[in-house]
């Protein structure tokens, strides 16, 4: 394992989702990142993390053939919907 | 993040069709989105997709306010998806340890055996690659990075969705992440 200034690539490397997560206030995302500064190991870890995050939000947003659409229409027309409960309900029970 | 207008929700609660109709319009291509990347092929996603609004239309009259209509079918779509990954292989667990790395056997695997690109809407082969990562994924990563980064919902969302605290959120996004990474960046690009 090489050793950065304080923290170990172990260390480090658990605090590069803190960073991709926004979560900087993280004691040791300072410190890690002083640590990457001088790891390109640890550097490039986290341009990959990145990679995948870009790859992830780039993918195609994709649209309801209208074949679906009609389907689900022609369903709920002949489906019967449950009575309301009333008081209290626990929304995890309904599904 | 709710997309429909609360007028129309009480009506569809009543059962007016029409009404219903406006909200299978706000969500059908977000949720045939999820499904897809869900589930790696069409013809499971569409059926996910109608089951999904079939269960909405008929717990409508019971939906009430405890959790924003945006998360109520969310969390509806999640569980058929989860339901339909494990009618394929009926005797595995689905479930991920937060401790393990994961299994990567069995139903995980065949999304990416059934997946039928000619069958599909044009994707880029980049595309196809990163679907195929994710149909690799354990179904825990996969619906969490599914949810934060295709349908950009926000962490208090998916929790909500979910029903676990964002600590486990946040914990299963950042291994769904070491674990795309793995199976994704890793891998040469032909």
């Amino acid at each position: 394992m090489k050793e950065g200034i304080l923290v170990t690539c172990e260390e480090a490397k658990q605090t590069l989702h803190f960073h991709l997560d926004g979560d900087d206030h993280h004691p040791h995302v300072k410190l890690a990142h002083h640590h990457r500064v001088t790891c390109a190991h640890c550097e490039a870890h986290l341009d990959q993390l990145k990679e995948v995050e870009r790859e992830l939000r780039s993918m195609v947003q994709l649209s309801a053939p209208c074949s679906l659409h009609e389907r689900i229409m022609k369903r709920v027309q002949s489906t019967p919907q449950k009575r309301p409960l009333y008081g209290s309900v626990d929304r995890g029970k309904l599904m | 993040m709710d997309h429909v207008a609360q007028g129309v929700l009480e009506e569809a609660q009543m059962g007016d069709v029409a009404a219903f109709e406006k909200i299978v319009n706000a969500y059908e291509n977000r949720l045939f989105t999820m499904a897809f990347r869900m589930l790696g092929n069409r013809t499971e996603a569409e059926d996910a997709v109608q089951e999904t609004f079939l269960r909405v239309y008929t717990n409508l009259p019971r939906y009430n306010e405890t959790y924003q209509f945006s998360t109520w079918i969310y969390r509806i779509a999640t569980n058929v998806c989860i339901d339909g990954l494990r009618k394929r292989r009926p005797h595995q667990s689905l479930d991920v340890d937060d401790g393990e790395e994961g299994n990567r056997d069995g139903y995980e695997r065949l999304a990416s055996d059934e997946q039928d690109p000619l069958d599909f809407v044009v994707q880029t082969e980049r595309c196809a690659d990163v679907q195929r990562a994710l149909n690799d994924l354990p179904v825990t990563y996969r619906t969490v990075l599914i949810l934060k980064y295709i349908q950009e919902l926000s962490l208090q969302e998916i929790s909500d969705i979910l029903h676990v605290p964002v600590t486990t959120v946040k914990t299963r996004i950042h291994r769904g992440r070491e674990a795309m990474k793995e199976r994704f960046v890793d891998v040469p690009v032909s």
